[in-house]
């Protein structure tokens, strides 16, 4: 993109200073040469860049796999993937929680006081403290000091510290970089 | 939605752009009725601690339905055409039709995404959902719902509360509608930037120069997510598009050029700059030009739009700013702003074209005092940024490049305008 804006200004100066004003059509129309040597320059970037979002929307729209490198975080979802999904940042693990609410599989999505992103879940109805004692999966954030375990079970303390416990679950996938853990329940 | 706020916004519109498309008068209507609905929406939800919604609507409706009746508001259609007094060519046709097609593709976007973006995730989307889904603002601090519980609570609540009040009435809570919201905000700069620029230069310069703002990557993926860049992009280029109809002499373009720099401060903090900014070259003409009256008119509707904000801030110790003042200064910032916009592809080449246009029309420029001042008011703006970047705690944000593109956004479709007035100005002679 750079290279091609130093190449739109040169070509534009030598248009503008090299030809003579006896040449009547640079002299009559160099506000449109300059105009449609930016639209050619200008096009094709900004025509790919919106059609390959467009073709993202698209996808979504028609229900089939999902690719959501909208922004660097994102990652593929396949709608089979499930905890792949979750894994790839926490727009993307929205979407594929939706996916999967959908088709009738439970998560209990916990809060993560030190991270107010996941409060987001909360508002988005997932998570709900009593959905957990049946939830197919839990989404967890290691810092939660809400969460607790006792053998493989999964405890979540209410604010008076009294824990409730949700059942067996067993770790499935960690992800260090957004400090969370998914479970399964056994 | 839309509906109700261009009823509100119409009347205004009919006054504001009296011999205008209607086109234009129904983007400004939007621009317009949506402000008016917020800012109302404010005093009902944090100053009254109202707690139900329907009612607000017919109190809206009440609203449109006297300003269509104390303003004589009509519906007159008259096309692009009629207000540009020109025939469009071919080339022109196709540059439409380009500039249709990505406005249809963004409205795509904007249906079938969630809102994905981090501050879109983490501010403005989580407040709307906050308060649709409390029915109310909460103001007990403990609970985890209460507008106290987010961060950043010094941001306005323009763009949140607009949320909020699009899903009241869609009757559930969707990301779409967020994301849509965003996207009238783009149709509307789009029309308004092309009526402008079709009257003042031609129909050719204005389709490329509003196809070129349409379609720049950042602006365009703001276009259908629901941050609030864009909407304060959207009403800094109208308060410039206020600011040059009160210099050709528009009677009331003093009421738009306050209520769009209310929208802009109560929209982002950043729309203080636009606000100082634009208030200032107009108190300097209105003072220059010895009315008086309007000067007074302005000041005094400028005060009473920003009061509840302004006083709600004060009264909870809002400051304005993300940052602090550090002892040194980074220049460093600088480079992250040349290589921003210059280098990076988020503007695609219009930094380049910025500078083209301005080397060979400079003492055109010079010369148009409109113009310059238009010229110096995307100037402030932009200084304003650099200022910050360079002497504040934000310039960690300049050298991680998370920030700088998404300012430059609110300047971008006033810079769209300066550029293609200046373009205009090109010529050997």
């Amino acid at each position: 993109m750079p290279l091609l804006g130093v190449l739109c200004m040169g070509v534009f100066f030598l248009i503008f200073f090299i030809f003579d004003d006896s040449v009547e059509f640079f002299k009559k129309d160099v506000k449109i040469i300059f105009l449609g040597i930016v639209l050619l320059l200008w096009l094709p970037f900004s025509v790919g860049f919106i059609w390959t979002n467009a073709l993202n929307a698209i996808k979504h729209l028609a229900g089939g796999t999902v690719d959501v490198r909208w922004q660097s975080l994102m990652c593929e979802i396949d709608s089979n993937q499930r905890l792949q999904g979750l894994l790839c940042s926490i727009a993307a693990t929205e979407q594929a929680v939706r996916k999967e609410v959908s088709k009738g599989v439970s998560y209990c999505l916990l809060a993560n006081p030190t991270a107010q992103l996941y409060m987001n879940y909360e508002f988005y109805g997932y998570y709900r403290q009593e959905d957990c004692a049946k939830a197919d999966y839990a989404f967890v954030s290691k810092s939660d000091k809400k969460i607790g375990t006792r053998a493989d079970h999964l405890l979540i303390y209410d604010s008076s510290g009294q824990p409730t416990d949700i059942g067996r679950f067993e770790i499935t996938v960690v992800d260090e970089k957004l400090g969370s853990f998914i479970l399964k329940r056994k | 939605m839309l509906l109700i706020a261009v009823a509100l916004g119409w009347p205004l519109a009919g006054v504001l752009f009296k011999e205008r498309s209607q086109p234009e008068k129904l983007a400004l209507a939007w621009l317009l009725g949506a402000f008016v609905i917020t800012w109302q929406l404010f005093i009902f939800l944090f100053w009254l601690k109202a707690g139900t919604f329907w009612w607000f609507n017919l109190i809206f409706l009440a609203e449109a339905i006297i300003l269509w009746l104390f303003l004589k508001a009509k519906i007159n259609w008259r096309d692009f055409r009629a207000a540009s007094g020109a025939k469009p060519g071919l080339l022109d046709k196709i540059l439409l039709c380009i500039l249709a097609l990505v406005i249809m593709l963004s409205f795509v976007n904007a249906c079938g995404r969630g809102n994905i973006g981090w501050d879109s995730l983490n501010i403005w989307s989580i407040k709307a959902k906050q308060i649709y889904y409390s029915g109310r603002v909460i103001f007990d601090s403990n609970n985890p719902a209460s507008w106290q519980s987010r961060a950043y609570l010094q941001y306005p609540w323009h763009g949140s509360l607009l949320y909020v009040w699009g899903n009241e009435l869609n009757g559930s809570y969707s990301d779409a509608v967020n994301n849509v919201i965003n996207w009238f905000y783009y149709v509307s700069i789009i029309i308004l930037v092309y009526g402008f620029l079709a009257i003042r230069i031609d129909r050719r310069g204005a389709a490329a120069f509003t196809l070129m703002l349409a379609s720049a990557p950042i602006f365009y993926f703001h276009s259908f997510n629901s941050y609030s860049d864009l909407m304060l992009g959207c009403y800094a280029a109208l308060a410039l598009i206020f600011l040059w109809r009160a210099w050709l002499g528009s009677k009331y373009a003093f009421i738009g050029l306050s209520m769009s720099l209310v929208a802009a401060y109560t929209t982002k903090n950043e729309g203080i700059f636009a606000l100082l900014a634009a208030s200032f070259f107009l108190l300097v003409f209105l003072t220059r030009q010895k009315k008086w009256r309007q000067l007074a008119w302005f000041v005094g509707l400028t005060g009473l739009l920003l009061a509840p904000w302004q006083i709600f801030r004060m009264v909870n110790h809002l400051g304005i700013a993300n940052s602090t003042a550090v002892t040194a200064w980074h220049w460093d910032a600088i480079y992250q702003f040349w290589r921003t916009f210059w280098l990076n592809a988020s503007f695609n080449i219009f930094a380049w074209v910025v500078l083209a246009v301005l080397a060979f029309a400079a003492i055109k420029i010079y010369a148009d005092k409109k113009l310059l001042v238009a010229w110096v008011y995307v100037a402030l703006l932009f200084s304003a940024f650099l200022y910050v970047y360079i002497s504040t705690t934000s310039y960690q944000d300049a050298v991680y490049d998370t920030t700088i593109s998404r300012n430059l956004i609110t300047i971008f479709p006033a810079l769209v305008i300066v550029t293609a007035l200046s373009w205009q100005k090109i010529s050997k002679k």
